[in-house]
């Protein structure tokens, strides 16, 4: 239900410096003024991608921990773990129409 | 009477800039494309330049987030993005000219939102660093939607650019007013797409653009097609509100640009309308 917490976390680390160096320093205290299900909070402290993203976390948002390689994602890891879920019909706030399965498959073996 | 003088089209992509700085292959061509745009539009000599754009979750975010909006502010600064690959700017912003358009907007059936503080982000920075470097024309920001669903309709996106040039023609002033909208057609921030393109949409999008068949290209920019091209696809809008406005005119420059098969990033075109 908090997914819009979640999506708030990520915008604020993308547009607010004092909240991104809280962050960077103290997760705990950066995370204690939201929402959060105890799952949430794992998940983001845990970089899990994966989870995020089915939560329904916005990609455009969720992108900013490789941006800032924070908790334990950075750019490589970010690509290979979101791709995992190219073909899956995953909800997120971006919206992906379910049909683009194909293209997002035969995108993998474009790019190899 | 104020002038569209011309019309134009860029990529956004945060990290040109620093591309073309460390020279190489991409940041030559880079370099080289904006560089042709940027001629034309010095050659019009504009005095405002309308930026037709999608705010990139820098002002607006879920609690708050406008179809339309246009940029009041006296001046705007920026990219305010804690991930900004560019230096700091400042902007003017014609804030007469932005009033008259929210004005216009609101007696013709756009119920447009204003911002009387605005941040900027790469999005609007990038092109002008390229179009404008010395950042001394006054801008009018207007937003449109294009990052988070539900998006606006491309109809309607038309109709707004359509608005934006009858704005322009009835204006008293006497100002030359250049147009630039900011937008790739293909690309995928972060979600399972990264790094693949849609090719085939990008190709449909360049001709149809090229041939001037802005209708058939409206009736196409169905929301599912536009994202189905990646979770920023939405910014055709941007392009599709200067369509409106351009009244079905052809491009005097028109150049796709999509990176090679083995490194796909995005894909998006550079152009020009010289009006009249």
């Amino acid at each position: 239900m908090s997914v819009y917490d979640v999506n708030k976390i990520f915008y604020l680390l993308e547009t607010d410096e004092a909240f991104l160096a809280t962050f960077r320093s103290d997760a705990d205290e950066a995370l204690k003024a939201f929402r959060l299900t105890p799952a949430e909070t794992a998940a983001i402290k845990g970089g899990d991608i994966v989870s995020l993203y089915q939560m329904g976390v916005h990609a455009f948002l969720l992108n900013v921990l490789a941006r800032h390689n924070l908790c334990g994602v950075n750019r490589d890891n970010y690509i290979s773990r979101i791709r995992t879920l190219a073909g899956r019909g995953a909800a997120s706030s971006d919206s992906r129409p379910r049909r683009k399965k194909a293209a997002a498959r035969g995108n993998l073996r474009e790019s190899g | 009477m104020a002038e569209l003088v011309l019309g134009v089209g860029v990529p956004h992509t945060p990290y040109f800039p620093r591309l073309v700085e460390e020279g190489g292959k991409s940041g030559s061509r880079i370099a080289s494309l904006f560089s042709h745009v940027a001629k034309r539009l010095e050659a019009s000599a504009p005095d405002v330049v309308v930026v037709l754009d999608s705010d990139h979750f820098v002002n607006f975010f879920f609690n708050n987030l406008p179809a339309f909006c246009v940029g009041l502010a006296d001046e705007a600064e920026g990219p305010y993005e804690t991930s900004r690959q560019m230096p700091w700017c400042k902007v003017p912003i014609d804030q007469t000219i932005a009033k008259g358009l929210l004005q216009h907007g609101l007696d013709s059936g756009f119920d447009l939102a204003a911002a009387e503080e605005l941040k900027l982000d790469h999005s609007i920075l990038v092109p002008l660093t390229f179009l404008t470097p010395k950042m001394d024309i006054p801008i009018v920001p207007l937003f449109i939607k294009g990052l988070a669903t539900p998006l606006p309709r491309a109809r309607r996106c038309y109709a707004l650019g359509k608005m934006l040039r009858r704005f322009i023609e009835r204006w008293p002033g006497k100002e030359r007013i250049a147009l630039v909208a900011s937008g790739s057609f293909s690309l995928e921030v972060g979600g399972p797409r990264m790094g693949w393109i849609d090719r085939p949409w990008v190709s449909t999008l360049v001709e149809l653009i090229r041939a001037g068949k802005t209708s058939d290209l409206v009736k196409r920019a169905t929301t599912r097609r536009m994202l189905g091209a990646g979770n920023t696809g939405g910014e055709l809008l941007n392009w599709i509100t200067l369509l409106g406005a351009l009244d079905g005119e052809t491009p005097t420059f028109l150049e796709p640009d999509m990176q090679p098969v083995e490194d796909p990033r995005d894909a998006h075109a550079y152009a020009v309308w010289e009006v009249g």
